[in-house]
């Protein structure tokens, strides 16, 4: 059996084997690879730092454990870049597995930046309704919010005080895995409201919001797990800020990623060489 | 009977369609004020939705479980996670071993969401990996111009998305392998560059189109089922 052969039938569990030390073996060695960050990062990190102190924005966490590997680490981000310069995030989710992931990063960071509850951030949680939510939040927060995630009522809380209105949001910035960015904020909330808007996405989502960037519909853009590495440097660089989870991953995708254009060069070689032998053992006979 | 199973709805649907729709070119109060309230009873009957779904869950696994269809013992497990899931986070107790209630982050609610459902879903994702790198072995093969120009994209975009990318331009400009128009030099194969141009211009155009397209046959569709042309979400033919 030749080589080409032996390549074209290659056992999966070989690849699965493989794909597997490109994971591990650098999770376990201490690859440091430089990050660039891109224009699209760069948007949302640049909206955001521009605030000023004091700014109330709302940070929508639609996306599920299945996610979590690439927006986790950009929520934890998000969150510090808010705490460091000051910046007041409201917390809510339109998908039912949002919220606990989300109490574990606002409890770690709030804690990290003994921040309060109530006074310097809120966590609403999740209601059902989707667009409705997002209608209602137009009109009034603590009446489609009348408590918190942990069951305490919004109206009477200091962070409520001036703000009333969705409109009243500086910045929106939404941390989804589904289509929750062009069919719910987007629409009913960034434009309908007057309010900015920027979306940290799936690697699978991202390029369909690419027209909305474009436009400055969406005035920056992270996509997948490298998008979320960028925020995590953006925010490391200017605050101070450790790198997170993303950062840590990126040398294992930078593998598994270089593995895969290899297979598929590799294969796509041995195919051609065994199309050739097909045909000059046709034309033989 | 039939007329509040058949032309009931329609006349509902056709009622809050035209409503809704002229309620957006009316900028009053009493607009403003009638959008929030639909909101407020859209939020309650969502919630509706959401138990109407859990009957039909448990009823679905009950009737696999009673006549003992092919694999009701999985029924066995849904039904009793649901039950221990559901009781943990609505019960307002401390259950043993756990120092919180409910929401609290030393719950048992708290507690099996993070060391249960989220390794597991996470682990099911993960998976995918797996399958993707042994489908780009065994299937990705250039057979066609199309197929061609969709792996070589698919490659350039792929290192371009990583470090791995970056690194790579720092190392071509370093070694020379690169060209200077007027005061930049850029790598003979810049991937994050190629990358960013794939994606704002082809990609964004492509997909710019396919929204075009989206947005007006959910509009065709809405139009369809305010005049009740469109039935099926009743459930039955025509």
């Amino acid at each position: 059996m030749d080589l080409v052969t032996v390549i074209l039938n290659l056992d999966r569990r070989i690849i699965y084997t493989i794909v597997a030390l490109c994971v591990i073996v650098p999770l376990l060695l201490p690859l440091k690879i430089p990050i660039v960050p891109t224009p699209e990062t760069r948007g949302v990190f640049d909206a955001i730092d521009a605030l000023p102190e004091g700014s109330h924005i709302l940070i929508a966490a639609d996306f599920d454990p299945a996610s979590k590997p690439e927006l986790l680490p950009v929520l934890h981000a998000a969150l510090a870049h808010c705490f460091n310069k000051g910046i007041k995030p409201d917390l809510v989710t339109l998908w039912a597995t949002g919220p606990g992931l989300m109490q574990t990063a606002i409890e770690t960071e709030a804690a990290r930046y003994n921040k309060e509850e109530g006074k310097d951030y809120c966590f609403l949680g999740f209601r059902y309704g989707t667009l409705a939510v997002v209608i209602g939040m137009a009109a009034s927060i603590t009446n489609t919010f009348n408590t918190d995630f942990y069951g305490k009522p919004t109206a009477n809380m200091p962070i409520y005080q001036d703000l009333r209105k969705l409109s009243q949001y500086k910045f929106i910035l939404d941390i989804a895995a589904g289509n929750t960015v062009d069919t719910v904020w987007l629409p009913f909330a960034s434009q309908q409201e007057r309010v900015d808007m920027g979306a940290c996405v799936t690697a699978v989502s991202a390029t369909q919001y690419y027209p909305y960037y474009q436009a400055g519909q969406l005035k920056g853009l992270a996509g997948g797990m490298k998008g979320s590495a960028e925020y995590e440097k953006l925010v490391g660089d200017k605050y101070g800020v450790p790198p997170g989870d993303a950062t840590k991953g990126m040398a294992a995708q930078s593998f598994v990623h270089l593995f895969i254009v290899l297979s598929i060069i590799i294969a796509n070689i041995c195919y051609f060489q065994m199309m050739k032998r097909e045909r000059n053992q046709r034309r033989a006979s | 009977m039939l007329f509040f199973k058949r032309q009931w709805p329609v006349i509902i649907a056709f009622a809050m369609g035209v409503i809704m729709w002229a309620r957006y070119y009316i900028p009053t109060e009493e607009s403003a004020h009638l959008q929030d309230e639909y909101a407020r009873w859209d939020i309650v009957i969502v919630g509706f939705a959401a138990l109407l779904g859990l009957l039909s869950l448990i009823h679905h696994h009950w009737s696999k479980i009673r006549n003992k269809r092919p694999g009701f013992a999985f029924s066995y497990i849904t039904l009793g996670a649901m039950a221990v899931m559901a009781l943990a986070g609505l019960l307002p107790v401390r259950f043993f071993g756990f120092a919180g209630m409910q929401n609290s982050p030393d719950g048992l609610y708290t507690w099996m969401f993070n060391n249960i459902q989220v390794p597991m879903q996470a682990t099911m994702f993960s998976v995918l990996a797996f399958y993707m790198a042994s489908a780009a072995f065994r299937a990705f093969r250039a057979r066609s111009t199309e197929a061609t120009a969709l792996l070589i994209t698919a490659c350039i975009v792929m290192i371009g998305r990583v470090p791995v990318g970056d690194a790579l331009v720092t190392w071509m400009k370093d070694s020379h392998m690169a060209f200077t128009i007027g005061n930049a030099t850029y790598a003979f194969l810049d991937f994050p560059k190629l990358t960013e141009w794939l994606l704002n211009v082809p990609n964004a155009g492509a997909f710019r189109g396919i929204n075009l397209g989206i947005i007006l046959s959910m509009i065709a569709l809405s139009v369809r089922i305010i005049f009740g042309i469109e039935r099926t979400y009743m459930g039955g033919a025509d």
